[in-house]
């Protein structure tokens, strides 16, 4: 059940009304939602919902062990146990994600020397929404080990903490404390709320439907026929795939943090404008902010602090393992290796260079815009977004490099212009450049509308977007792009 | 050596590697309230504080600090 | 509380406001324009009276040359045909629109796979092309209904239009050229290399098949003379993928035109703009073909 559909629809107005019902009384009110994001999640994924159900059950009684442990001072066995719910998490995310990757490595590679193995785990499923709740849990024990938070005692708001159904499937990835800190109350009716998640929810509507998938009929149209289209229009496809990804992540995100709003709770931010920055650091800290902090925090942190001896070249290790983890985060592939090394490669002319260090003040001419060099800073960073994401969005390395082939063969030809898919996606894309460069440089300049529009300016703004994405969203197989070959 | 003598330390530390002259540490002070203080810069803070001290923290024991208490606190368990 | 309320409620005003407005005008500039969607859905639904019409998918619209047949019956002629893979779904709603305005004499139904089989690639969702026309008569809202979208183009007028409003901004610098009555002619010739037949592996669809069925009746039951025609391939499948459609037309005492393997066109290049579609040469030359077939056959 995706959020932008008619059914999530019809089952958030139920669950909203229902909820404030319940708001007074605490206690229904969380158990009422954890029977709403189980419900969900088995619409989603009927067969896993036990295996979330019982990873859910094992990480709150090894935090409890954990917390018992510290208080009888019996640091190896908090230790221990630490470890064993790392091994339990990465133990899941292997097996459900990874396993049939390495083993399908392996069998290509005994291959290689003649050694033909029939081994295969192609039928293991992974559950839906798994790297993301994976991680809600392990942050959980590590929080307690290191002192950041006290065991959740109410076994029910630990399970509410991870079945969120507004953020399960795809994040934000949140903490434990601040989540399980405004579980601890109710969550009274508050119309701002309602209507400030509701705006959130439209605006990230917007950016999937209306941007994402819009774009998204293009570069599926270049990308997956590339052997029969020009240059000019592969690069055009690859250029625009970094917005479309931007488009349709965090659109899903503001869609999620907008029901979360609805329903009284501030989730974490994933997204804060990202193609504003002039190094590979700024960009990873506005792109997918919870993943980035997650990993800044348990990985690269402790693989820093234990590698900092080395000096430089213990960052620069820090900086390179984190970023792969980071790539093999996103798909078992060699592709998404490579594109982790790809980034953390990036890193490193920042930290020899100092500049990993420092915060770079980014200078605003008169207009209030980034001057003439730091506007091509970002450019460039946008470019070295693109490169990565070229691989990412391969199959796998055969199909990135047959792309990367297919580039000079093809020079001499035309772009590929599909002018209602186009404008449709520039027009909407114009709007989504607009709001954001209005975010980013004039945040603090008031914008002056007629007296009369003031009043009622979240209705028409509101009105506005429905019809907005009514006129130029994607809604079902109808729409799609003539390619005759 | 005095508490207040560690924090003064302390802050000479942070002041010389994070660059800013005129910064100022109470108990209470975060990573939120020095702005160039993050979790890069909080690395080389370590290795700059376990060389003015002559100490060697562990992992869990860096990672166990909420705020400058903590911090001082740490030190003065270890001189 | 009751403040929000207030505060949804006047979106609501807002909304329907809004909404009827910008969906009238874009009803307007969608019969004006001459992208390829717009102009054919529109003129086929809202404006033709020519007593014998063409329907059928893209290769009906590339395919037959109204000017050729009026020339050769001495009637006139429009293709309702469009691209984008339309089948029975899309007819059958077609076929109650226009029976609100007038009957015409004749239809030559241009019949594809996906009008009996369950292709994935065209399905219930082409209905949705009949949105601008939501109400207008039974079978359309029959269609509509099925596709899940009636109700939502009753509530939003604007939501009829959706994707289109660049094709409804170019107007008159469309593509379509009015005066062809329909056809869209394509300039170019076949690459043979690598061509293969297109094969058809899917299940029959019942509901496809009842709604052909439908379509046969009303057409006879309103007096109009329907043919059915199959235009030839560049290269054809082995299998007999038309048996369907002989054992249908029996039953119902239809003439089929099956040119499927014709050899004046299987196999030469020149005819052909793609693998399935006629270019300007080949639409003309066929367009003769059936034309005196035709005379045959309508009175």
């Amino acid at each position: 059940m995706v959020v932008n559909s008619l059914a999530f629809l019809w089952f958030f107005l139920v669950v909203l009304v229902v909820y404030y019902l319940l708001a007074p009384k605490k206690v229904l009110q969380n158990f009422f939602l954890l029977v709403c994001s189980y419900w969900f999640y088995a619409q989603v994924d009927l067969k896993m919902t036990g295996l979330l159900a019982l990873l859910t059950l094992i990480f709150w009684g090894i935090g409890h062990g954990i917390r018992i442990a510290i208080e009888q001072e019996k640091e190896q066995l908090a230790s221990r146990l630490t470890t064993l719910s790392v091994v339990i998490g990465i133990g899941a995310l292997f097996y459900f994600k990874y396993l049939n990757f390495f083993i399908g490595s392996f069998v290509a590679a005994a291959d290689l020397i003649g050694l033909h193995l029939s081994w295969t785990a192609s039928h293991i499923i992974v559950p839906i929404g798994l790297s993301f709740f994976t991680f809600k849990l392990m942050s959980y024990p590590l929080d307690i080990y290191h002192g950041k938070i006290n065991h959740e005692r109410n076994i029910f708001n630990f399970v509410n903490f991870i079945a969120f159904f507004p953020t399960i499937l795809s994040g934000p990835i949140d903490r434990p404390k601040p989540f399980l800190k405004q579980l601890a109350q109710s969550r009274l009716f508050n119309p701002d709320n309602l209507m400030t998640g509701f705006r959130r929810v439209l605006w990230g509507m917007f950016m999937k439907m209306c941007i994402a998938d819009r774009l998204d009929l293009y570069i599926s149209a270049v990308w997956n026929n590339f052997e029969h289209h020009s240059a000019v229009s592969i690069l055009f496809a690859s250029l625009l795939y970094p917005f479309q990804m931007y488009a349709d992540f965090s659109g899903y995100s503001e869609m999620a943090i907008g029901v979360s709003l609805m329903l009284g709770f501030k989730v974490a931010e994933n997204f804060k404008r990202p193609f504003f920055t002039i190094n590979i650091a700024q960009y990873w800290s506005r792109w997918h902010m919870s993943l980035t902090s997650w990993l800044t925090d348990y990985v690269f942190m402790p693989l820093n602090i234990k590698l900092r001896d080395w000096g430089t070249n213990g960052t620069i290790a820090a900086i390179m393992l984190n970023m792969t983890f980071i790539g093999m985060w996103h798909g078992a592939d060699w592709t998404f290796f490579l594109f982790g090394i790809y980034h953390g490669l990036w890193y490193i002319p920042l930290m020899v260079s100092g500049q990993f260090f420092k915060k770079t003040k980014i200078q605003l001419n008169s207009y209030g815009l980034p001057t003439a060099p730091f506007a091509w800073r970002m450019a460039g960073n946008y470019l070295i977004v693109t490169f990565g994401l070229m691989l990412f969005h391969s199959t796998n390395i055969n199909e990135f490099w047959a792309v990367l082939c297919r580039i000079p063969e093809a020079w001499n030809g035309g772009l590929f212009f599909d002018m209602p898919t186009l404008v449709n996606g520039a027009i909407c894309s114009l709007a989504l450049i607009y709001v954001d460069f209005q975010e980013e440089y004039f945040s603090k300049k008031k914008i002056y509308l007629p007296a009369w529009t003031e009043r009622w300016r979240w209705e028409l703004t509101v009105t506005v977007e429905i019809l907005a994405i009514l006129l130029f969203g994607i809604f079902d197989n109808n729409q799609f792009i003539y390619f005759q070959f | 050596m005095e508490r207040d003598n560690i924090l003064a330390k302390v802050q000479e530390v942070f002041r010389d590697e994070l660059e800013v002259e005129d910064l100022v540490l109470t108990d209470e002070t975060t990573a939120d309230d020095v702005e160039e203080w993050d979790s890069l810069s909080h690395v080389q803070l370590v290795v700059a504080l376990e060389k003015a001290f002559g100490i060697k923290f562990t992992s869990r024991e860096i990672l166990s600090w909420d705020n400058v208490g903590d911090l001082v606190d740490c030190i003065a368990g270890k001189i | 509380m009751k403040k929000l309320l207030i505060h949804i409620a006047i979106i609501a005003a807002l909304f329907f406001l809004f909404d009827r407005a910008l969906g009238y005008g874009l009803g307007i500039l969608y019969s004006q324009s001459n992208a390829t969607d717009e102009y054919k859905i529109s003129y086929s639904n809202e404006t033709t009276r020519d007593p014998i019409l063409f329907f059928g998918s893209s290769r009906c619209l590339h395919h037959f040359v109204p000017s050729i047949f009026e020339k050769e019956l001495g009637k006139d002629c429009y293709n309702t045909a469009d691209w984008g893979i339309k089948n029975i779904y899309y007819h059958y709603g077609l076929l109650g629109n226009i029976l609100t305005r007038y009957t015409p004499q004749t239809i030559i139904f241009e019949i594809h796979p996906c009008d009996w089989l369950q292709t994935p690639f065209s399905g219930i969702e082409r209905a949705n092309s009949l949105a601008p026309y939501c109400g207008k008569s039974e079978a359309c809202d029959e269609m509509l209904k099925l596709s899940g979208n009636y109700w939502k183009y009753q509530l939003s007028w604007t939501y009829r239009y959706t994707g289109s409003l660049p094709n409804l901004l170019t107007g008159k610098l469309g593509s379509m050229d009015r005066s062809l009555k329909g056809w869209k002619p394509m300039d170019g010739i076949l690459d043979t290399t690598g061509i293969k037949a297109e094969e058809y592996p899917f299940p029959v669809d019942q509901e496809r098949v009842h709604l052909l069925e439908r379509f046969i009746k009303d057409c006879q039951s309103h007096g109009i003379q329907l043919i059915m025609v199959e235009s030839p391939m560049y290269v054809c499948s082995q299998q007999d993928v038309f048996r369907f459609v002989h054992e249908l037309t029996q039953k119902h005492q239809i003439p089929f035109l099956d040119h499927y393997r014709d050899s004046d066109f299987v196999g030469h290049a020149e005819y052909f703009f793609d693998f399935g579609h006629l270019n300007r040469q080949g639409a003309e030359r066929y367009s003769k073909k059936i034309a005196s077939e035709l005379k045959e056959i309508i009175d």
